[in-house]
């Protein structure tokens, strides 16, 4: 196998989205037709999804060459050029050694620990992922450590829970070793529901084996011996990823019954969930899982002593546990050596929005935001400004320009009203309304909500009719109050971390983009130019050919003129559909 | 104990209290929407957050959170009065604020609280819901537009009912209560759900927009259809009793209703209720007057009394009646009449009673249910029988984890949660005990000390169980031999197991030696408070303990004992012992006059058409009732009598508590209390008896009967008899190739439920059920008319064809008009005693 070329296509969701099962087609067919030996294969993603479709090509020294963009017509040449020529195609590089390309700072500053595997190796091959030492943390930990060793390690880690909340594994997984009473479950909690958020899809995707070894280290640690991966039904590639990886695991004996020889047994099933936001909260979730309607419940009794079928369950994020293996292989050390003082290791994000290099990076805690969007992201596409990060998701908040320096912490983040979250991180510029930005977050957590509390069921509701009403410039000064109101109780008063943290989008964008608020409600005007019904859409003579397309397009008949002569567009007619405007060849319509 | 501050007071509660809890025992009151102390506390609501001053400052729901050492609390501070009034001007935006034509105003806790909280604008604004109102749910209006979504009728229907009819449906802002695919209720109706609606969506179809809440004039009372005796309260406005709900004032019932309890009561306005008393004359009834009415029975029974002598003269009352009632009417017989021929239907039924009094000195209880951690139901599907039981049941099974013995001959509800479900042959339960009695005896289950002390009888018993191996059991019951051990060893090693057994299921005859198996089971383990014997009336507890039997006077005391009752009520009293209503309606019957107190005996007795026969030539009937039922129809005399809600006195429920009835009601009509009628009869046949009230009647009881108020628990002493099974069931033949089993119904329960529209209306049709390998082999299709042929009789029904039913089995359950009498044996009587077996049927295309 040594002696061959190999050709890896990436081809997680995202370079699937992208057209990667054509480029892999495209691959098989030119492989065969040359009659060459080189093996094709498939990974995970890697986190350039700016870059998609990515294709790697290994020589036979093991000397990788990674190429971007790749569409099926640039096949020919690859193969042609580099695998029987030899001679790399250097303009559609990536990255390889000795070339200097843009995509080096993608991977300069990052630290990949959960992602150490994604993109490099067969997510469907247990072989490849043993040949990364897979599976030799369970063996240390079965042959070697008690139950106690291992949440000392743990602990010293300094490991928070990924999945949102970052309370401390080591400690949850005492509480959970702790309770004497019998089955124990243990849960991953794969359920996802951020809308922009992929972090875990991608390590489920492009390495699941190290989510295994992560639960089967944490079920012989809290002493359980069955456990669910709660996974959404929408991630049927992780699905499918998955039960490859426990049928292989099962081959292997590393899941089942006496693992290793060790009298640890360990059965795992797979439940997926409907898609609800709110099963991602983990009493909600167990409640799913035993057949009942995903709603969360009143803590205490925590999971640790009464939770799946009222037994001792402990559940972890999929991220949390892909750090376990790691931790407990390079030791404790040398993860607490990553980061801040409270924050330790490294953080996977997914970058999104209007940023250049958008994608999945792992970076050293501690890195700041502004190493983040610029150094490794690139900064903002069409170098536009800067306007805001918003972290978290729906749970989450906006974090303003001028607190850019602030360092990926869990206690800074929150400080400025944004939570560390799960690792969504979506860029704003100047053309971001920000009251608009709100108001999505908070349809997306009015509609998720379970409905259980009045205030996260009703309050969350009005305060989307009023940040529609303020978008629609019928906002009234008293409604900053009322938002400011409402949010305090829904926050103070819900049950869950759902309710809880609904308000953050808005009190963030309250606290640091209180004048947009204002323009909106005072000058009934949306200084991003995003808000529609707070547009008005002029001619601008001087430009204005007279050609007359705006009228034809305009579905009320607000443009109006004659040929040759500047039009004029009917303020009291106009929807403000923008028709006009995308269909102007002289950029003659004036947006304020 | 935990100490913890609430305004500024401390206060001691036990751990595991809740907040709220602790609030309450302070006299402090806490708003509420989402909690009630049945259900488990979800916290949803919020209405009754509370602040926390300490340790963690923060804003807590009382309902929801446990107390803690040193918790500082304040109940209303300015921020928790606003977070209030916020959650109710947030209720209020969408709800339809209807009040002035909703049913619920005037006990509608968002009207409460948005009055106590002062909203009287609101901040917000938005859309109004406008969801359809379910019009054709029976019995249950829902108008869902006014739900605050508490998730109580969800709760109340999952957790203590365990029929989970409704769920949550939709996130968020859209969600809402509702059935699948949105149908109408087709559940058990016990109306739980609309009594715990804190607003007006859940409204009683019976109270719709016929009066204000406020209008209704309250009366605490008992319910008068099963033994449980449920306490209510009913609204009562303009002589109209226009609804009921649970209370709490008796444990038993905890506030809980059944269908019966909470719907069934309207038979009392029933158009068909008898307002006068009527006479026959030249073959037909006419309206008399009470006057003519009683001279003419009076005269006619002095008749045949002159003539044929006393014993000619018969009895029979019925469990319905108050202990006052049963207690006259057995001394109108004994003393009036001159004769010991005294009995109520159902009379057998009390055997069960009376070996519970024998062997273990009380009439068990249902109290310990709740927390027992064993549980046998034993022939006992009280889901249909007694509702209200099957909650503690079932919270001891769901909450308390307690183990679960389903006994039945065919599978219940409550099979599901069972731990282990034992389907035996029909009749053979007494088979079933001994064999686990053997076994714990075998394997040294048994608690030696506690038989030695308090129980005799060790050494018989066990020699009449030991016979009864694994194998023999098999043979027996058809239960498997593991299964049988392991039910053994479940309930010999439970701290406190109890044993659940509903009265008249047996085969005729065969109530006391099930209650003595059953007994001894539970004497051998140690657990004498473990035994429930549910009756199936009112007062069937009553009218045996009253004296409505042919051997005993009131307090079962022995013929024998008749001098002290002479004493008081001035008369001689027969030394002879009387007969049964068997006898009564036996081909040998002498009797010429028979006096019938609110009972059938068409209905109530095997072979209607013997019984009908023996009416038939009496040659006077006196029937004294409700309505003009099948038998009051033959009658010469008919005595039109009050209802439950119509007068007063006690009924004793099958725990032995004596629980009050109030009147709500002036009797319809000329209609009177059974205890006029009776003591005005006694009068006029010359034993005088003058009453005021109910009151005084249970003054002298308590002077005869010192115990009228039973013993409530186990007094040191329990018998144990060996018990054998007989062969109960006919032969199973060609022509009769199916065992006939009976079953209770939710929906009826005797003879009064027919009269009432809101039970029948949801009640399903008289059916027999069979399983889908004898419907097969038998070619009959489920839905069709099929005859049912015994060797006494037949009857028509529908046939529902179930997977779950054991083949070779027929269940008919007892539905008003089952015909399943036609179907039954004459009981035989064998040494003493009447014996009946359970019949074998044919079932053929009708
Ligand atoms: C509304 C809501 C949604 C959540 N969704 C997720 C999720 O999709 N994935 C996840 O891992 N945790 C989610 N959580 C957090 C979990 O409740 C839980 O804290 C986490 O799974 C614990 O794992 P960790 O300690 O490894 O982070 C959510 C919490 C809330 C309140
Ligand atoms: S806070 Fe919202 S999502 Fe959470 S339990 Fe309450 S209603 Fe449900
Ligand atoms: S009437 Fe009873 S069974 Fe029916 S939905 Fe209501 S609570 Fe449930
Ligand atoms: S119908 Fe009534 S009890 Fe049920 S959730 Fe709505 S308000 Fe609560
Ligand atoms: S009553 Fe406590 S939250 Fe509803």
């Amino acid at each position: 196998m040594e002696d061959k070329w190999r050709v890896v296509v990436g081809l997680g969701s995202c370079g699937a989205a992208s057209g990667g099962r054509g480029v892999y087609d495209a691959l098989k067919e030119g492989i065969d037709q040359r009659e060459l030996s080189a093996i094709l294969e498939e990974t995970g993603c890697i986190g350039m999804c700016y870059n998609e479709v990515l294709v790697d090509v290994i020589d036979p020294k093991g000397r990788r060459t990674l190429y971007k963009e790749v569409t099926p017509e640039k096949i020919d040449r690859i193969l042609d050029e580099h695998v029987i020529e030899g001679k790399p195609i250097t303009e559609w590089i990536s990255l390889s050694e000795g070339v200097v390309t843009e995509d080096d700072a993608f991977l300069k500053d990052q630290k990949r620990i959960v992602l150490r595997n994604c993109g490099l190796i067969s997510p469907e091959s247990i072989e490849e992922y043993q040949a990364k030492d897979g599976y030799q943390a369970l063996e240390r930990v079965l042959k070697d450590m008690s139950p106690d060793q291992v949440i000392s390690e743990i602990l010293d880690s300094g490991l928070r829970g990924r999945g949102g909340a970052g309370f401390p594994t080591g400690l949850k997984w005492r509480f959970a070793a702790q309770s004497d009473t019998k089955p124990k479950y243990f849960i991953c909690n794969a359920d996802e529901g951020d809308p922009g958020a992929f972090m875990d899809r991608s390590v489920l995707e492009g390495d699941p084996h190290s989510v295994l070894e992560g639960m089967l280290i944490g079920a012989y640690t809290i002493g359980a011996e069955a456990g669910y991966i709660y996974v959404r039904a929408e991630y049927p590639l992780a699905v499918a990823r998955l039960k490859i990886a426990i049928r292989a695991a099962k081959e292997h004996g590393f899941l089942g019954q006496d693992i290793l020889g060790s009298n640890f047994s360990f059965d795992l099933k797979i439940k997926e969930g409907a898609g609800a936001f709110v099963c991602g909260e983990e009493t909600a979730l167990i409640a799913s899982i035993e057949g009942k309607r995903g709603m969360p419940r009143i803590r205490p009794p925590f999971p640790a002593v009464s939770g799946l079928w009222g037994k001792p369950t402990n559940i972890n994020n999929v991220e949390t546990l892909a750090n376990i293996p790691w931790i407990i292989l390079n030791g404790a050390k040398a993860f607490a050596s990553l980061g801040t003082e409270k924050s330790k290791g490294s953080k996977v994000f997914a970058l999104a929005g209007k940023i250049k290099r958008g994608g999945l990076v792992e970076v050293p805690m501690g890195l700041s935001l502004r190493e983040v969007i610029f150094d490794i992201g690139g900064g903002i596409k069409e170098d536009r400004e800067f306007k805001a990060v918003q972290m978290g998701g729906p749970s989450g908040g906006c974090i303003p320009a001028h607190l850019l320096d602030t360092p990926i912490d869990y206690d800074a983040i929150t400080a400025t009203g944004a939570i560390m979250g799960s690792g969504g991180m979506v860029v704003m510029d100047e053309t971001t309304c920000m009251v608009d930005i709100a108001r999505f977050f908070l349809n997306f957590t009015q509609a998720e909500s379970c409905g259980k509390c009045t205030f996260c069921r009703i309050g969350t509701k009005r305060m989307l009719e009023v940040l529609e009403r303020i978008c629609e410039g019928k906002g009234r000064m008293e409604d900053i109050g009322l938002l400011e109101e409402l949010s305090e109780s829904i926050k103070t008063t819900s049950l869950c971390g759902l309710g809880q943290t609904a308000p953050n989008p808005v009190l963030t964008t309250l606290r640091y983009f209180r004048d947009e608020y204002e323009a909106h409600i005072i000058d009934k005007r949306c200084p991003a130019k995003s808000c529609r019904p707070l547009l008005t859409f002029t001619v601008i003579e001087e430009l204005c050919t007279g050609c007359g397309l705006c009228a034809k397009v305009c579905p009320v008949d607000a443009a109006k003129g004659k040929k040759k002569e500047p039009y004029t567009i009917d303020q009291a007619l106009c929807t403000k559909c923008g028709q006009c405007l995308a269909k102007c060849k002289f950029e003659a319509i004036r947006v304020e | 104990m935990i100490t913890l501050t609430i305004d500024g007071r401390e206060i001691q509660v036990e751990e595991g209290a809740t907040i709220l809890q602790a609030a309450e025992k302070m006299g402090i009151r806490i708003p509420t929407l989402c909690h009630d102390r049945r259900l488990l506390p979800v916290g949803a609501c919020r209405i009754c957050l509370v602040e926390v001053e300490n340790p963690r400052p923060g804003l807590v729901p009382a309902c929801a959170t446990l107390v803690a050492e040193g918790l500082v609390i304040k109940t209303a501070t300015d921020k928790v009065k606003k977070v209030r009034k916020t959650i109710l001007e947030l209720l209020l935006i969408n709800h339809p604020l209807d009040c002035p034509v909703c049913d619920k105003a005037g006990e509608c806790s968002l009207q409460d609280l948005t009055y106590e909280y002062g909203v009287s604008e609101n901040r917000f604004s938005g859309k109004k819901a406008a969801l359809r109102i379910d019009v054709v749910s029976p019995l249950i209006e829902r108008n869902l537009n006014r739900c605050i979504l508490c998730g109580k009728c969800v709760r109340i229907c999952d957790e203590l009912m365990d029929v989970a009819e409704t769920g949550f449906i939709g996130r968020g802002y859209e969600a809402r209560v509702g059935t699948d695919f949105d149908r109408p209720l087709d559940c058990e109706f016990c109306g739980q759900c609309l009594d715990i609606c804190p607003v007006g969506a859940l409204t009683s179809r019976l109270f719709k927009h016929r009066g204000r809440v406020w209008e209704l004039e309250k009366v605490e009372t008992t319910c008068a259809y099963c033994g449980l005796g449920c306490a209510f309260t009913l609204g009562v406005k303009r002589g109209k009793i226009l609804k009921a709900r649970g209370a709490d004032s008796s444990s038993i019932n905890d506030e809980n209703l059944c269908v019966r309890g909470h719907f069934g009561w309207g038979y009392i306005h029933h158009p068909e209720r008898l307002t006068k008393p009527l006479l026959k004359k030249e073959g037909r009834l006419v309206a008399v007057s009470w006057k003519e009415a009683l001279h003419e029975a009076v005269r006619r029974f002095r008749q045949i009394k002159e003539k044929v002598g006393p014993d000619a003269l018969a009895g029979i009352g019925s469990p319905r009646l108050t202990n006052e009632e049963v207690y006259l009417f057995q001394r109108f017989i004994r003393a009036g009449l001159g004769t010991n021929n005294i009995d109520h239907a159902g009379g057998y039924g009390h055997a069960g009673l009376s070996a519970l009094k024998d062997s273990l000195g009380y009439p068990g209880t249902v109290k310990n249910l709740q927390d027992s951690d064993c549980i046998l139901l034993l022939r006992s599907d009280l889901s249909e029988t007694h509702p209200v039981a099957g909650i503690k049941v079932n919270l001891a099974v769901k909450r308390g984890r307690a183990a679960l013995i389903v006994a039945n001959p065919y599978p219940i509800k409550f099979s599901r949660h069972a731990k282990q479900s034992l389907i035996y042959r029909p009749g053979n339960e007494i088979a079933l005990l001994n064999g686990m009695v053997r076994v714990m005896i075998e394997e040294n289950l048994i608690n030696r000390e506690f038989v030695n002390t308090s129980t005799s009888g060790f050494d018989a018993m066990s020699k009449v169980a030991a016979a009864y191996t694994p194998d023999k059991v098999k043979e027996l019951t058809g239960v498997e031999p593991a299964a049988v051990i392991e039910a053994a060893r479940t309930y010999a090693r439970a701290e406190r197991p109890a044993i659940v057994i509903s009265a008249g299921y047996a085969p005729l005859g065969e109530d006391d030696r099930l209650v003595q198996a059953a007994i001894n089971l539970a004497l051998i383990t140690g657990n004498p408070e473990g035994i429930a014997y549910l009756v199936e009336r009112n007062n069937s507890s009553g009218a045996f303990w009253m004296g409505a039997v042919p051997s005993l006077l009131p307090g079962r005391q022995p013929l024998k004992n008749k001098g002290e009752f002479e004493e008081v009520w001035g008369a001689a009293l027969p030394g002879k012992e009387g007969m049964s209503a068997l006898d009564i309606f036996n081909e040998q019957s002498v009797i010429r006059g028979l006096y019938l107190v609110g009972e059938n005996p068409l209905a109530a007795c095997p072979d209607p058409v013997r019984t009908r026969q023996v009416l038939e030539e009496l040659e006077l009937l006196v029937v004294q009732d409700l309505f003009l039922t099948e038998v009051a129809a033959m009658a010469d005399i008919v005595f039109p009598a009050a209802g439950f809600a119509e007068k007063e006195g006690t009924y004793t429920n099958t725990e032995g508590r004596v629980q009050e009835i109030k009147p709500a009601l002036t009797p319809v009509g000329e209609a009177r209390p059974d205890l006029d009628i009776i003591s005005e009869l006694s009068r006029l046949m010359g034993h005088e008896m003058s009453y005021s009230s109910a009151a005084e009647v249970r003054a002298e009881i308590k002077k005869l009967v010192p115990d009228f108020e039973q013993a409530k628990a186990f007094e040191g002493k329990g018998k144990l008899v060996g018990i054998e099974q007989r062969d109960v069931v006919e032969e199973i033949s060609k022509d009769y190739p199916l065992i006939l089993m009976d079953g209770g119904l939710r929906f009826h329960s005797g003879s009064l439920s027919r009269y009432s529209s809101a039970l029948t209306g949801v009640s399903p049709e008289a059916r027999v059920e069979m399983s889908s390998l004898d419907a097969k082999s038998n070619e009959i299709e489920g839905g069709r008319q099929v005859k049912v042929r015994s060797r006494y009789g037949e009857t028509l029904l529908q046939v529902a064809v179930n997977d779950r039913l054991p083949q070779g089995r027929v269940l008919i359950r007892r539905y008003p008009k089952s015909g399943l009498m036609n179907l039954l044996p004459q009981p035989e009587f064998k040494d003493g005693r009447y014996e009946g077996k359970i019949c074998t049927v044919k079932v053929v295309k009708a």
